[in-house]
């Protein structure tokens, strides 16, 4: 009987734990809004330029390829969606290895198809008549593209020793970097 | 946080047409008002697909689901007023 009470106490006490894992937040929040603040600002800074060198700005868009910009964007819907069933399966962190993987690989496939781009945007940006919007460009989707690196490599760690607290951190977070590529592909590309 | 009976499968899909949709629109059309306001519309929804189906926000914490709404809609409500701007100056 006290053996039965010791188990059921110990399995409550795991509930409780798991649970409080999920409430506990505060600081993942203050992560993410540290990034959206980051790049909120450098968007803001890109939209400001555009409207004072707004030809400059619209001669250069024609050097990019939102064919490419649009393929990633699939490409981090489809990491995101697997970020999101690993955070999901996360009562069972050993059931979310696999999407964390996935998550990972589609990351990894966004920063080879960033650096296809890049190559053959690159030349442009010695140009000194696109000099504020590729210098803009650069830093902007550079930033964002280390953050998927770094996040990609972070997915892998997780997935290798899945623990329920850092599924949930990594994933929001990876929905965080892809929340900024949803905004910043069209103010970057399109409009 | 977690909420089973939403198929997360359905959201993956719809936000993948958005996705679609969208670049399709931007690339097809001649830049007008019009086409502009709605691939920022779509790019809008995509967004508020992501905060509440995946990021688990859609039944909880309902006020970081609307400050993240929010951060989304100011920096497409600017993107939008440079071409309204410009064209009311014009």
């Amino acid at each position: 009987m006290a053996m039965q009470n010791e188990i059921s106490g110990g399995a409550l006490h795991q509930t409780s734990h798991e649970a409080a894992v999920d409430e506990d937040v505060l600081l993942l929040w203050i992560l993410v809004w540290s990034e959206l603040i980051a790049f909120g600002i450098l968007l803001t800074a890109f939209l400001i330029m555009s409207g004072i060198h707004a030809d400059d700005f619209a001669v250069a868009r024609i050097h990019l390829n939102p064919g490419l910009a649009a393929a990633n964007t699939l490409v981090l819907i489809t990491s995101g969606w697997q970020a999101a069933i690993a955070a999901r399966r996360r009562a069972t962190p050993s059931k979310a290895r696999i999407p964390l993987c996935l998550a990972a690989a589609f990351g990894l496939l966004f920063v080879v198809i960033k650096c296809i781009e890049y190559a053959a945007e690159f030349r442009y940006s010695f140009d000194a008549t696109f000099s504020y919007f590729f210098q803009l460009y650069f830093l902007i989707t550079g930033f964002h593209l280390l953050h998927v690196a770094f996040g990609s490599f972070v997915l892998l760690l997780v997935a290798w020793r899945p623990a329920r607290g850092n599924i949930l951190l990594i994933a929001t977070l990876w929905h965080a970097i892809d929340l900024v590529w949803l905004v910043m592909f069209p103010i970057i590309y399109l409009v | 946080m977690h909420d089973a009976r939403f198929p997360i499968l359905g959201t993956f899909v719809l936000v993948l047409v958005l996705a679609i949709g969208g670049a399709s629109i931007a690339t097809l059309s001649d830049g007008s008002l019009i086409a502009i306001g709605t691939v920022l519309l779509i790019a809008f929804a995509k967004a508020r697909f992501v905060i509440l189906d995946f990021m688990e926000l859609r039944h909880g914490q309902r006020g970081m689901a609307l400050s993240l709404l929010a951060w989304c809609a100011v920096l497409l409500l600017v993107a939008l007023a440079r071409p309204l701007l410009v064209s009311y100056l014009a």
